[in-house]
């Protein structure tokens, strides 16, 4: 592997948020996918964040090296209504239930700015962990109004 | 502000239920050893994802076993700001004020307290305050906690 290539988390991460902004921009309008929390307060609403949280590491079998990287991946709606929010969520629950594509992705040597992606292997569901609103309340910035999250864990097969 | 309960029961209780058809004892020890994994999950969470760590909330953070699920976190005890800690908000310049005040350092001169960046302390009832200017990142310990219970049913 070049020091140019990103590791399996990150990559899982890329291809989750790539996965998601294609679907996204295909099936509806004026919606954008972030990938850092900080960000989604600097774009118009609605807004998808899109990140991992922790890593679980377990072992494949009894004596092995090999590992099963199992990463949670939290993403938050931010919608500007109660109906939106709802339509987001259950949108993506549908587009993220069948996995995707896993794209291992490397810096392009010849610049430097794009990314080179090559398929992988899946990326599917293990387990859901949340599903819920996040509930601040009406008083609140225009961005906490309508918000929701999901959470679930993924692994690479 | 509304404060709903940490629903871990849900996740977990379809995993657990497959244990309480064997062993009742050998199920409560399976749980307790889960409940501890995913209690100092959370705790490594907090930890990890704070600068300066976030010792009261961690130690705030109790389990409890019932009939068939996982209690993690205990509302009536956690401080107030577990929620906004767990899902990050963005307080925004129209919020008047969070009393408190920097953590002091004794090699500080008190007059540039807070501009060494010395964690800030929320303290009820405090005179001195702060207006966040940035949203609170979300550390995500409850997901994580529940990530690494369903892990030990795995």
């Amino acid at each position: 592997m070049s020091s140019s290539s990103f590791r399996e988390k990150r990559c899982m991460e890329f291809s989750l948020v790539d996965y998601i902004t294609t679907n996204v921009s295909t099936d509806w309008s004026g919606v954008t996918v972030v990938k850092t929390f900080s960000q989604a307060y600097k774009k118009d609403l609605p807004v998808i964040c899109i990140r991992s949280s922790s890593t679980l590491h377990s072992q494949k079998e009894v004596g092995s090296t090999n590992l099963y990287n199992d990463v949670t991946i939290i993403i938050d709606v931010f919608a500007t209504s109660d109906g939106l929010r709802l339509d987001l969520a259950d949108y993506l629950v549908d587009k993220i239930k069948v996995g995707c594509v896993y794209y291992d992705y490397s810096k392009d040597s010849t610049d430097p700015e794009a990314l080179d992606k090559d398929a992988d292997g899946r990326i599917r569901v293990l387990r859901w962990i949340n599903d819920t609103r996040v509930d601040f309340g009406t008083d609140v910035h225009d961005y906490d109004k309508f918000r929701h999250t999901l959470s679930f864990s993924v692994r690479k097969s | 502000m509304k404060i709903p309960t940490i629903k871990v029961t849900k996740v977990i209780d379809r995993d657990v239920r497959k244990v309480f058809l064997g062993n009742k004892e050998e199920a409560k020890t399976r749980m307790l050893h889960a409940a501890e994994v995913g209690k100092e999950a959370m705790k490594q969470s907090l930890d990890s994802k704070s600068k300066f760590g976030t010792g009261t909330l961690a130690n705030s953070i109790e389990i409890s076993i019932l009939e068939g699920c996982i209690g993690l976190g205990d509302i009536s005890i956690l401080p107030k700001y577990w929620y906004v800690q767990n899902y990050g908000k963005y307080f925004g310049t129209e919020t008047p004020y969070i009393p408190g005040r920097p953590t002091e350092d004794p090699d500080t001169p008190r007059r540039i307290h807070g501009q060494k960046g010395t964690p800030f302390r929320y303290q009820k009832g405090y005179k001195g305050s702060i207006v966040p200017m940035n949203p609170i990142v979300p550390k995500n310990y409850i997901e994580d906690g529940i990530a690494a219970i369903n892990n030990e049913f795995a």
